[in-house]
């Protein structure tokens, strides 16, 4: 990092004094409503004070008072742009609590369609990040690319941001086999585009002098302050659930974690750009081991869950008959708390439930990346000029949905 | 610094790259689709407007008022009135479902037994006055009749009626063959039905 | 070290401070009293067999009625060398609903008490700038307790007159309907 040298104006006898300038909440890099209160001297920030809080709904608090399938659409509100990995979190999260095991091919759906929200929620990162520092047209090359994935999202379940696909236990349907050569196709051509983007900026001097040596964090401290995901991996740490904690299918596929060196914001972007070359070679490896079968399991709960819990279907019951016939007893949720995570394209979303056996979750709380991101957004920005600011919040990933939930 | 890299510097040849690929962008066909002229197809199963299934027969809603779609609603907005004693069939009174609260997730259109209410493909319903998108049942029961209207086919089936690949012994037995027969279901015919009825 | 043999090894060191331990899904947890939660932290931390570098979690729940102590502070701890985890769950009574911070250990452990803060009026003894974090400054109440309101009282928020006064005020501006 340079050091930047300051004449003081108190130094030719000039009168001086810092400057408070409050940036945000609308402000159209803060990426949503982020508040930064920056104390400058100059233009150089010494210190800035993030406030959050503006779009609180009250997820957590909400979820208290429905039942477990309820829930799912809220956490779809979560990280607005990658909701289909907010909602595969809570259900492997309750699925776990349940104790139900999904089936292989609604396993493999999940993670083919995971790994495409991770590609749609990067290049919505890289379209607002490369904006704000100013190349304006890799942000509508990544929207042409973003919205053939929406454009898959709506063939599936109907909806292009807000899915709900995933249930407790499986997924709300299956797929076709033309959705799988759509998605072929698309993944064909999809490291061709990367490839552009990397044109466009990868060694464009702007961009080298925007991020290099901008918002640098050592792994150590990284991990201090509780960074994950690619904000981590950045800085050279190792961190990736889906290797340290495998869920769904990703212990059967083979995938590498892109590492940075330096921590700086060139560096997580690279991070970033590998990421979407690994997403694009486990969809690949999922399309190729897609097993047939079921995609609900016999025992996941029904939509109208009673609050008591919920009824098992009997395994012989004659199909066509007017009554389904449903085991008498309610198989109530276990009493417990757990804790499960996921790694949502921002970082590490986990979500620790307590269970008092109900129908409902006594508590559930989200750990959202994007929070904990935010608050080291003043030790990201220090000593730096207020423009790199806007490097910083972009570098982060933030989305405010998820941050106050 | 190579001497390589003083000459790519120097002739800015990185920036002449990105230059050359919008140019050759540039000369291709455009994505972008003018919207209000020209519309995107709505992939089948979308989740937009609600609508109540009209049935044929009768000219009149399907919904028997189980109020499961109410209690499984995520956003608590829809409101059921019914009569009728326990034990005997109920007659719905009111059915009202406030669409700038709802947030289109399809639990009630998955959860309903009898295919009676549905998120059609219709999405420019924008309006001027907040009453216009608050449905009632009969408002419900238009927006049914205006989307048919626009359908070709001669039968119609939503995609959460009867979702794809889920063991046909968890849905209700209306749920299994899930499709409304549309033929007979122009105004006249129904006016007609209703006349007989 | 997989969550059986940390948690015996634990359980010999931390023995007095330990209230029970909790087993569920293969996932293990250990009540502790409140007063010694930054030694063990430290501990947890420092030791190197163990070393729990990553704070996952930092959130409270509230147990109204179904516990002797009313709050707990649950702190989910994960070694990114090792790849074990392991949950310390600090039990605060409701009549002194405070504890030691441990932003001395972890940094980001700084908002995530914030927001305790602000759900549950748990008090961080020793932090940095404990403020509420999500909920306005002036906001009565914790609201993600048991027995906070469900619905609000009839009065509405703080300032909602005046908005409500504003609005009418502005209604003449408005475009006719159309």
């Amino acid at each position: 990092m340079e050091q930047v040298e300051i004449t003081k104006g108190s130094d030719i006898g000039l009168h001086t004094q810092e400057l408070t300038l409050n940036m945000g909440p609308q402000h159209p890099a803060t990426h949503g409503v982020l508040r930064l209160f920056l104390e400058l001297d100059g233009e150089v920030v010494k210190r800035c004070t993030p406030h959050v809080g503006y779009l609180h709904r009250g997820i957590e608090k909400l979820s208290e008072s429905r039942a477990y399938p309820s829930v799912m659409p809220l956490t779809d509100r979560l990280d607005y742009i990658s909701s289909m990995i907010n909602n595969i979190g809570y259900c492997i999260a309750v699925e776990r609590l349940m104790g139900i095991e999904p089936p292989p091919r609604a396993k493999y759906i999940r993670t083919l369609l995971a790994e495409l929200t991770r590609i749609s929620s990067h290049l919505l990162w890289l379209a607002t990040h490369a904006l704000d520092i100013g190349a304006m047209t890799v942000f509508l090359y990544c929207f042409r690319e973003r919205e053939q994935i929406l454009g898959m999202f709506e063939d599936v379940i109907g909806a292009r941001l807000t899915v709900s696909y995933p249930r407790i236990g499986g997924v709300r349907c299956d797929i076709t086999d033309g959705f799988l050569e759509g998605v072929g196709r698309f993944i064909d051509e999809f490291p061709s585009r990367i490839v552009e983007y990397e044109t466009l900026i990868d060694k464009n001097r702007i961009w080298l002098q925007r991020t290099k040596g901008i918002g640098v964090i050592s792994g150590e401290e990284a991990v201090r302050w509780g960074l994950t995901g690619a904000t981590l991996r950045g800085s050279g740490i190792n961190y990736d659930v889906r290797k340290k904690m495998p869920y769904d299918a990703y212990d059967e596929i083979e995938f590498d974690v892109p590492l940075g060196q330096n921590g700086d914001v060139y560096d997580r972007y690279r991070c970033r750009m590998e990421e979407m070359r690994q997403s694009v070679r486990i969809i690949q490896q999922c399309i190729e081991k897609m097993p047939k079968g079921e995609v609900l399991s016999k025992d996941a709960p029904d939509l109208d869950m009673n609050p008591k819990g919920h009824k098992r279907l009997e395994p012989e019951m004659s199909l066509w008959s007017a009554n389904v016939s449903f085991s008498n007893e309610y198989t109530t949720t276990p009493k417990g708390e757990l804790y499960s995570a996921v790694e949502a394209p921002k970082g590490e979303l986990g979500f620790y439930i307590v269970s008092d056996g109900t129908g409902r979750p006594y508590r559930m709380r989200v750990r959202s990346p994007s929070f904990v991101h935010a608050a080291a957004i003043p030790r990201l920005c220090q000593g730096h000029m207020i423009a790199d600011v806007i490097a910083v919040i972009g570098t982060i990933d933030i989305v405010m949905g998820e941050c106050d939930r | 610094m190579t001497f390589r890299d003083l000459i790519n510097k120097a002739l800015f040849i990185e920036i002449l790259k990105g230059l050359a690929l919008t140019l050759k962008v540039f000369l291709t066909k455009p994505v972008t689709i003018k919207y209000p002229h020209e519309k995107r197809p709505v992939s089948s199963g979308f989740r937009g407007r609600h609508a109540m299934v009209r049935d044929p027969q009768t000219g009149k809603e399907l919904c028997v008022a189980c109020m499961k779609c109410a209690m499984v609603c995520p956003s608590q907005c829809i409101y059921i009135k019914y009569t009728g004693a326990e034990g005997e069939p109920r007659e719905l009174t009111k059915y009202e479902i406030e669409a700038y609260r709802c947030i289109y997730c399809g639990y009630c259109v998955e959860v309903c037994p009898m295919n009676a209410i549905v998120l059609t493909e219709h999405y420019e319903y924008a309006s001027y006055k907040r009453q216009d998108n608050y449905f009632d049942k009969e408002r419900l029961l238009k927006n049914w009749d205006e989307h048919i209207k626009s359908l070709k086919a001669t039968s119609y089936s939503n995609k959460f009626w009867k979702p794809l690949g889920i063991d046909i012994g968890r849905l209700p037995a209306n749920k299994r063959q899930a499709e409304v027969e549309l033929k007979g279901l122009s105004k006249d015919d129904l006016s007609q039905n209703i006349k007989e009825a | 070290m997989d969550s059986i043999k940390i948690t015996d090894k634990l359980k010999k060191i931390l023995f007095d401070d330990i209230i029970e331990i909790c087993q569920f899904a293969n996932q293990y947890s250990i009540v502790v009293k409140k007063q010694r939660i930054v030694d063990i932290m430290r501990f947890l931390h420092d030791d190197p067999e163990l070393d729990f570098n990553h704070l996952q979690d930092l959130c409270g729940v509230d147990y109204k009625d179904t516990k002797d102590y009313r709050f707990e502070v649950v702190y989910q701890l994960f070694s990114i060398q090792k790849c074990h985890s392991i949950r310390i769950r600090a039990a605060v009574p409701e009549d002194d609903p405070t504890i030691d911070t441990v932003t001395t250990i972890w940094e980001g452990a700084s908002w995530h008490e914030r927001e305790c803060y602000d759900m549950f009026g748990i008090v961080f003894k020793g932090h940095p700038d404990l403020r509420r974090v999500l909920m306005p400054e002036d906001w009565e109440g914790h609201p993600l307790r048991k027995d906070y309101p469900l619905k609000g009282p009839k009065e509405y928020w703080r300032g909602f007159q005046e908005v409500l006064q504003k609005s009418q005020e502005y209604r003449q501006y408005e475009t006719k309907e159309i």
